[in-house]
C-alpha cells in the first residue's frame, strides 16, 4: 500500500512516516506543493496525507486543481486549523477526511484504512475483519477459507459494516442498504438482520464483534481476546 | 435629574409665555396710567355729560341732580360764582378762576371741568377719575387680561405646549431605534453598530461618537480573540510532532504517563480554540439545527471511543427531526462537550444516554456514574474549575464553553439527578 504523505514540518513528517511504516504502508514524503505535484505525476499512490498549510501555497487549493483534473485518489487532510468551519472548508476542496493535529498515529492508521476499504479504494476487494475475509467482488464471506452461507441482506449488511469496521454505520445508512429486498424489510427487521448475522459469525468464530448502539446504529470491531 | 425632555422644554415654554403675559399686561398698563398716561378725557366728558343730563329743577324751584349713588366717579356742582349746589364724599377740586372747559391732572386724580347751560340755570360742573387708585389699577388690569390678552394668549399657549411636545416626541424616536440596537451589541456580535442614518443632526454627531468608540473596542477585542486563536493554533503541531514521537515509543510506561500529559495539554489547546471561535459565534436568523441528527452524530462520532474505554452510549427519541434556530457547528461542540464529560464520569460498563426532547426542545446527556455533590453545582460551570484536581482529565473548560454555547441560543443548562443515580445535564431551548 503506497502512500503520499505531503508535510512540511520536517520532524512531525519523520515520525509520521515512521508510524505509517510500522502500519505496514510504503511512505513517500515530499515537503512542498509543487514535489508533490511531480510525486503524483510520476507515481500512483493508493492515498494521500496532505497537510493544508504549505509553504509554497494552500493545500486545500492544490487538491480542489487536481479534483478538477479528474484525480480520484482518496485524500486525507491534516491540519492545525482545527476549527469546525475550517472543517467543512477542507472537505468542500475534496478531502475524503480530516483529522486536526495533534492526532494518534492510531487514529490516522484507522481513517486511512477506512478511506482504503471503500468501493474502489486499494483495500476495497477484499476487506478483512478478525478472522473473516470478504471479497466484494464475488460477494463471498469465509473464515479461515470456509465460506459462510449468508443471504443477500446479511451480505449487503456484513460489507457496509466492514467498510467502516472500528466507527458507527448508522441506522439510516444500513436500512437503505436494504431496502433493495424490501420484501425483507420490517419495522424490526434490521435487528432481525443483525441478530442472525451475528449467530452466523459466532458460530463460524469469525472474531467480528457487532455492538449495538441504541438509537444510532452498529459497529463492527475485532473481538477482543 | 432624570426628568423627561418633553417635561423640561414644557415647563420653560410655560415660564416664558407667563412671563410674556405678565410683561405685555405691564406695558399696556404703563401705557395708559403711567406717569405721561393720557388724560382719560372720554370718560371724563362722559362724566360731565350724564352730570349735565341729570340736573333739573324741582318744584320748590330749587336745583334737583339725578345720579346713581355710586356714579363710579367724584363730582362737584358749583354756582357760576362758587357758591357749591352738590357734592360726592371727595369732590374735585373747582375750576381755576376764567376755565369754562377743560382737564387737569392733580395727582392720582385727573379733573373734568364745564360750564353749562342746565335746566337749573347756569352752573360750573367738575368730575374727578382718580387714577392711580389701588382699585383701578386692579380692574383695568383685568379687564385687559380677560377681554384681550386671554383669548389670543391662552390657545397660543396651549398650541406651543403640544407642538413643542409632539416635536421632541417625534424628533426622540430615532433614540429608541438606537436603544434597540445597541442592545444587540454583544461579544459575539461585535461588529454590529448604531444606525446613523435618519436621524436628526443633533443626534448624528453623538451616534457617530458612540459608533467610533465601539470601532476602537471592537479592534481590540478582535486582537485579543485572534491572539487567542493564533496561540493555540501556533501549538498544535510542537503538539502533534510531541505525540507522534511518543507513538514511536510504544507501551512503555514512561511513555504511557506522557501520552496522558500530552493529550490534556492536546485537550486544553483545543477548548482554548473552542473559546476564540465562542467569543466569533454569531447566530444567522435563517439557521436552523435539527437536535436528533445531533445527537445521532455527536454519539457515531463518539462511540469508538466509548466502546474502546467499555462503555456505551445510546440515543433517546431522536426518531423525528426536532428542528431549534441554532448554529449546528457550536451545538456540536457543545453536545460533544456533555458526552465526554458524561463517559469521563460514568462506570465501566455503564452506558451514557442523550435523550432528544422535542417539546419544547432539548438535549439531555445523563450517565451513570457518582453525581454531581450538590456544593459543587454552582461551581461547576466555572471557567477552569474541576470538582477533583487529581483527575487529570479535562482542563475544566468544557462545561463553561457549554454554557456559553447555550446562552449564545438563549437556551439554558442545567443538572439534576438522573432517576436511577447519575448526572443529568439538559440544554433546554425555548420554543
Amino acid at each position: 500500500m503506497r502512500l503520499l504523505l505531503v508535510e512540511d514540518n520536517d520532524r512531525l513528517a519523520q515520525f509520521v512516516v515512521k508510524g505509517l511504516s510500522d502500519a505496514g504502508f510504503t511512505v513517500d514524503w515530499v515537503g512542498r506543493l509543487e514535489e508533490a505535484g511531480a510525486a503524483v505525476a510520476t507515481a500512483t499512490f493508493d492515498a494521500i496525507v496532505l497537510d493544508l498549510g504549505m509553504p509554497d501555497g494552500d493545500g486545500g487549493e492544490w487538491l480542489k486543481h487536481r479534483r478538477a483534473s479528474g484525480d480520484k485518489v482518496p485524500v486525507l487532510v491534516l491540519t492545525a486549523r482545527a476549527g469546525t468551519s475550517d472543517k467543512v472548508k477542507g472537505l468542500n476542496s475534496g478531502a475524503d477526511d480530516y483529522l486536526a493535529k495533534p492526532f494518534e498515529m492510531a487514529e490516522l492508521v484507522a481513517r486511512l484504512k477506512a478511506l482504503l476499504r471503500r468501493p474502489g479504494g486499494a483495500l476495497g476487494l477484499t476487506l478483512e475483519l478478525g478472522k473473516l475475509s470478504f471479497d466484494s467482488v464475488h460477494r463471498e464471506a469465509s473464515v479461515a477459507g470456509r465460506s459462510l452461507a449468508l443471504s443477500r441482506s446479511e451480505l449487503t449488511l456484513l460489507e457496509l459494516l466492514l467498510r467502516r469496521a472500528g466507527r458507527v454505520v448508522a441506522r439510516r445508512l444500513l436500512e437503505e442498504g436494504l431496502y433493495g429486498f424490501d420484501d425483507e424489510v420490517g419495522p424490526n427487521s434490521l435487528e432481525a438482520h443483525v441478530s442472525r448475522l451475528r449467530k452466523k459469525l459466532d458460530a463460524a468464530d469469525a472474531g467480528i464483534q457487532i455492538h449495538t448502539l441504541r438509537g444510532i446504529g452498529y459497529l463492527a470491531g475485532e473481538r477482543a481476546g | 435629574m432624570n426628568q423627561s425632555l418633553q417635561f423640561r422644554l414644557a415647563w420653560r415654554l410655560a415660564l416664558v409665555f407667563s412671563a410674556v403675559i405678565l410683561a405685555t399686561s405691564f406695558a399696556v398698563l404703563l401705557h395708559r396710567h403711567g406717569g405721561n398716561a393720557e388724560i382719560p378725557r372720554d370718560e371724563l366728558s362722559e362724566a360731565l355729560d350724564r352730570m349735565a343730563g341729570g340736573l333739573s329743577l324741582g318744584t320748590d324751584g330749587k336745583p334737583r341732580l339725578d345720579l346713581p349713588a355710586d356714579p363710579g366717579f367724584e363730582y362737584a356742582v358749583e354756582t357760576p360764582s362758587g357758591a357749591p349746589l352738590f357734592a360726592s364724599a371727595h369732590p374735585p377740586v373747582s375750576a381755576p378762576a376764567g376755565w369754562h372747559e377743560g382737564f387737569l391732572r392733580q395727582g392720582d386724580r385727573t379733573v373734568g371741568f364745564r360750564e353749562v347751560d342746565s335746566a337749573a340755570g347756569k352752573v360750573e360742573l367738575s368730575a374727578g377719575i382718580d387714577v392711580h387708585g389701588q382699585d383701578g389699577w386692579l380692574s383695568v388690569l383685568g379687564s385687559e387680561f380677560d377681554e384681550e390678552l386671554l383669548p389670543v394668549l391662552l390657545p397660543t399657549l396651549l398650541a406651543a405646549l403640544v407642538i413643542g411636545a409632539l416635536t421632541l416626541q417625534d424628533g426622540l424616536k430615532p433614540l429608541l431605534q438606537i436603544a434597540r440596537a445597541a442592545a444587540g451589541i454583544t461579544p459575539a456580535a461585535s461588529e454590529r453598530r448604531l444606525p446613523s442614518s435618519d436621524l436628526p443632526r443633533e443626534l448624528t454627531a453623538l451616534v457617530a461618537a458612540i459608533n467610533a468608540a465601539l470601532d476602537r473596542l471592537d479592534e481590540g477585542f478582535r486582537a485579543q480573540r485572534d491572539f487567542t486563536a493564533d496561540a493555540a493554533h501556533q501549538l498544535r503541531t510542537p503538539l502533534a510532532i510531541l505525540t507522534a514521537h511518543l507513538d514511536t515509543l510504544g507501551n512503555r510506561a514512561e511513555a504511557a504517563a506522557l501520552r496522558d500529559d500530552v493529550a490534556r495539554m492536546s485537550r486544553l489547546v483545543e477548548q482554548l480554540l473552542q473559546v476564540a471561535e465562542l467569543e466569533a459565534l454569531t447566530l444567522k436568523p435563517e439557521e436552523t439545527t435539527d437536535l436528533s441528527a445531533l445527537a445521532v452524530e455527536v454519539a457515531e462520532a463518539l462511540a469508538p471511543l466509548a466502546l474502546a474505554r467499555r462503555r456505551d452510549i445510546a440515543v433517546v427519541g431522536a426518531e423525528a427531526p426536532v428542528l431549534v434556530h441554532g448554529n449546528h457547528d457550536s451545538l456540536h461542540q457543545a453536545l460533544r462537550n456533555l458526552v465526554e464529560n458524561a463517559l469521563n464520569h460514568t462506570v465501566e460498563g455503564t452506558t451514557v444516554d442523550i435523550v432528544v426532547q422535542a417539546r419544547p426542545p432539548a438535549l439531555s446527556v445523563r450517565d451513570r456514574g457518582p453525581g454531581v455533590a450538590a456544593v459543587d453545582r454552582d461551581k461547576l460551570f466555572q471557567r477552569f474549575w474541576r470538582a477533583d484536581r487529581s483527575n487529570g482529565r479535562g482542563a475544566g473548560l468544557g462545561l463553561a464553553i457549554v454554557q456559553r454555547i447555550a446562552a449564545a441560543h438563549g437556551a439554558q443548562v442545567t443538572l439534576d439527578d438522573a432517576a436511577g443515580g447519575g448526572a443529568r445535564f439538559t440544554i433546554a431551548f425555548r420554543e
